[in-house]
C-alpha cells in the first residue's frame, strides 16, 4: 500500500486540508525563514483588470537555486503575476524585487538575467529555429551561433534548426520555447506552464529538461503549473495562489506531508467501520456517494493511518485497503462538477 | 540597435504578404506600358487634339517621364493599401503571432522596439515607392525613351527634359511623405489590436473618408481640410508647375512629416503603456 508511492492529489484538497489545520495564514501573517539568497520577490503585488483583480497583495520569495512552484487552478492569476514579472504588464500596485533590485527601476539589467517563456511557445513561424533564436539573442545585444548551437543542443533540437518552425511539433516549440529563454545565459528563468498541450512523453522531457537545467547549469526556476504532481515531482518550493491571492507558500515536501489525506478505505463490514470510524476524533468522514461502493473515504493526518488501520482491525473489521488518494482526476471533476471554492 | 534593424527587416521580407505590394506592381505598371506601347500615340494625340491647330509638337511626347507621371497619377491612390498590408501587421502581427511575449521580455525596451519597428515600416514604404519609381521610369525609358515631359493636369504644359529629372525627385520625395504618413497610420491602430485586419481595414477608412472630405469642393469641409493629412497627398503634382512653388511644397512636406512624428509619439505614448495580454 505504502503511503510515498502516492504522488498525485489535488490543489484544493491541500488547501482545504491546510486550512482546517490553521496553517494557512494571510499574506501578512505568513513568515519565512530563508536559507539562501531571494532572488525573486513581490511586495504587495496587485494588478486589476477594470473591478477585477487578478493579482491582489501577493507577496512570494525565491531563492536562489530553488525550482519553485507557482501553482493554481486555471484563472488563478498565474500567467498575470507571470506577466508581471517579466514586465509584458504593469502591476496596479505593488512592486517586483529581483536579485535585490526593483523591476520597474532597473528593467533592462534585470531583464539580461532571467529568461522567459509565458504560456504557448509561439515563435516567427516563417523562419527557422536558428533565425528565430538569432533575432531574440540580437534583443540581447547579439549571441555567438555557438551559443545558438549550445541551446538547442540542450533542448535536442540542433538537428532541426535550420527547419521552419511552423513545421514543429507543439512538444519541439514547447522545447524551443525553454530554449529561447536560455539563450541570454540566465540566472532564472520563469517558466509558465511548460508542459501544457504536451502528450505524457513530451511532459516528461521538459520535467527532465527542467531538473536538468536545475542541477547542471545551476539556474533557478520559477514554474507556474496546475498539476500538483508536476510541482511536486520537480520543486521543492513552491507557492499556491488563488482568485489572485496567495494561499500558502513554503518547502514542498513540508507542504505535501502536513494536513489531512484523503484516505479510501476498503473494509467489511464497512457499517462497522463507519461507526468505528466516526467515535475516532482524528478522523473526518467524508459522506458521498463512494460510501455505496463499500469504500469509505475520510480525512485524517497521514501519520494516522497505522492507527485506523489498527483500530478497525482491533474493533473486528476486516480492512483490505487504505488508499491515501490524491489524484489529479479528482481535481478536474471537482472543478467541472464546481465544487465549492477554497 | 542595427542588427536588430536588420533583423527585423530579414523578418519583414522573410514573409509573403511582403511581397504583394511588389508583386502587384511588377503586374500593374508592365500592363500600363503594354497598353501604351499599343494605344499610347492615340491618348497622346487625344489629349493634345485641342493644341494641334495652333501648335507643332515636335519630339518624343509619349516617353518614360510621360508614363511615370501618368502611373504616379493613376497609382497613388491605391499604393497606400499595398503599404497597409505591411504596416498594419507590424505589431497586430507579433500580437496575433504571440510573439510579443517574446520581443517585450527582452532587455531592450519598448521605446527601442517600437522605433526599430516605424524603421522598419518606413523603410519598406520607401522601398515600395522606389519600386514604383524604379519600374515606372526604368520599363519607361526602354520602351519609350525619354523626352519633355507633357504635363495634363488643371492646364497643359511642356516642361524640357533637361528639369525632369530633379522635378521627378523632388515628387517622389514628397509622394513618400504621404505613403510614410498612411503608413504611420497604420502602425498607430496596430498598435492597439492584435490583429492585422482591424488596422489596414482602419486605415483605409480613415483614407477614404479623409480623400472625400479634401476632394470635396464644399465649403463645409473648408474648415477641417488643413488638418486632413489628405489634403496634402497631392504634394508630388506640386513639382510639375512652372514656376515651382517651393514654399508651398516644403509646407506640404512639413505637415506630412509633422504628422508622421505625431502619430509615431501618439503611438509610442501607448505602447510604452500597454499591457501585452496575447
Amino acid at each position: 500500500m505504502g503511503g510515498q508511492a502516492v504522488v498525485n492529489f489535488d490543489i484544493k484538497f491541500l488547501i482545504s486540508n491546510l486550512t482546517r489545520n490553521k496553517q494557512v495564514t494571510n499574506n501578512s501573517e505568513f513568515a519565512y525563514k530563508f536559507m539562501s539568497e531571494p532572488i525573486l520577490q513581490t511586495h504587495n503585488l496587485s494588478k486589476r483588470f477594470k473591478k477585477r483583480f487578478a493579482v491582489s497583495e501577493l507577496n512570494i520569495e525565491v531563492e536562489r537555486s530553488d525550482v519553485f512552484g507557482f501553482l493554481g487552478p486555471n484563472g488563478a492569476g498565474k500567467s498575470t503575476t507571470i506577466r508581471m514579472l517579466l514586465s509584458l504588464i504593469n502591476p496596479t500596485s505593488g512592486k517586483i524585487t529581483l536579485f535585490g533590485k526593483n523591476l520597474h527601476k532597473h528593467r533592462g539589467e534585470l531583464l539580461k538575467r532571467i529568461g522567459g517563456l509565458v504560456e504557448k511557445p509561439d515563435f516567427y513561424g516563417h523562419l527557422s529555429a536558428y533565425d528565430n533564436l538569432k533575432f531574440i539573442g540580437s534583443l540581447y545585444g547579439g549571441v555567438s551561433r555557438s551559443r545558438i548551437e549550445e541551446v538547442l543542443d540542450i533542448v535536442k533540437l540542433k538537428d532541426r534548426m535550420y527547419d521552419k518552425v511552423k513545421t514543429y511539433s507543439h512538444g519541439m516549440k514547447q522545447r524551443l520555447g525553454i530554449a529561447q529563454a536560455l539563450i541570454g545565459n540566465p540566472e532564472l528563468i520563469i517558466l509558465d506552464e511548460p508542459t501544457s498541450g504536451l502528450d505524457p512523453q513530451g511532459m516528461k522531457e521538459v520535467r527532465e529538461l527542467i531538473r536538468t537545467l536545475s542541477s547542471e547549469h545551476n539556474i533557478t526556476i520559477f514554474l507556474s503549473s496546475h498539476l500538483l504532481y508536476e510541482i511536486e515531482l520537480v520543486s521543492n518550493r513552491m507557492a499556491i495562489i488563488n482568485k489572485g491571492k496567495l494561499v500558502i507558500q513554503g518547502d514542498v515536501q513540508e507542504l505535501l506531508n502536513s494536513g489531512e489525506h484523503r484516505v479510501q478505505i476498503k473494509a467489511e463490514p464497512h457499517e462497522k467501520a463507519e461507526q468505528v470510524i466516526k467515535s475516532l476524533p482524528s478522523v473526518h468522514l467524508v459522506d458521498g456517494t463512494e460510501n455505496r461502493n463499500g469504500v469509505i473515504v475520510v480525512y485524517t493526518p497521514f501519520d494516522n493511518i497505522p492507527a485506523l488501520n489498527k483500530v478497525l482491525v482491533d474493533n473486528g473489521v476486516s480492512v483490505s485497503a487504505i488508499i491515501p488518494r490524491r489524484s489529479l482526476e479528482d481535481y478536474f471533476l471537482e472543478m467541472t462538477e464546481g465544487a465549492s471554492d477554497v | 540597435m542595427f542588427r536588430i534593424l536588420a533583423l527585423e527587416s530579414y523578418k519583414i521580407f522573410k514573409k509573403w504578404r511582403t511581397y504583394i505590394g511588389f508583386i502587384t506592381l511588377a503586374v500593374v505598371i508592365p500592363l500600363i506600358i503594354l497598353a501604351f506601347k499599343l494605344e499610347g500615340g492615340n491618348f497622346v494625340n487625344n489629349a493634345t487634339r485641342n493644341l494641334q491647330r495652333d501648335f507643332i509638337f515636335v519630339g518624343n511626347l509619349l516617353n518614360a517621364w510621360f508614363i511615370a507621371h501618368l502611373i504616379m497619377n493613376s497609382l497613388f491612390v491605391h499604393i497606400p493599401f499595398l503599404i497597409t498590408l505591411v504596416a498594419g501587421d507590424m505589431l497586430a502581427g507579433e500580437a496575433t503571432a504571440g510573439t510579443y511575449r517574446i520581443l517585450l521580455t527582452r532587455p531592450i525596451s519598448r521605446t527601442k522596439i517600437l522605433i526599430i519597428k516605424y524603421i522598419a515600416t518606413i523603410f519598406y514604404t520607401t522601398m515600395l515607392v522606389g519600386f514604383l519609381a524604379m519600374l515606372s521610369i526604368g520599363l519607361g525609358s526602354i520602351f519609350f525613351g525619354y523626352g519633355d515631359l507633357l504635363v495634363i493636369d488643371r492646364e497643359m504644359l511642356i516642361l524640357p527634359g533637361n528639369e525632369i529629372w530633379w522635378r521627378f525627385a523632388v515628387a517622389y520625395i514628397g509622394a513618400l511623405c504621404g505613403m510614410w504618413v498612411v503608413a504611420s497610420v497604420a502602425f498607430f491602430f496596430s498598435s492597439f489590436v492584435e490583429n492585422a485586419i482591424g488596422p489596414i481595414i482602419g486605415t483605409m477608412a480613415v483614407l477614404i473618408i479623409f480623400l472625400i472630405v479634401s476632394e470635396l469642393p464644399v465649403e463645409f469641409f473648408e474648415p477641417v481640410k488643413p488638418y486632413l493629412f489628405t489634403s496634402y497627398f497631392a504634394v508630388w503634382r506640386k513639382a510639375f508647375e512652372d514656376p515651382i512653388n517651393w514654399t508651398q511644397i516644403i509646407n506640404w512636406i512639413a505637415y506630412l512629416l509633422a504628422y508622421c512624428a505625431g502619430l509615431f509619439l501618439l503611438t509610442l505614448y501607448y505602447f510604452r503603456r500597454k499591457d501585452v495580454l496575447s
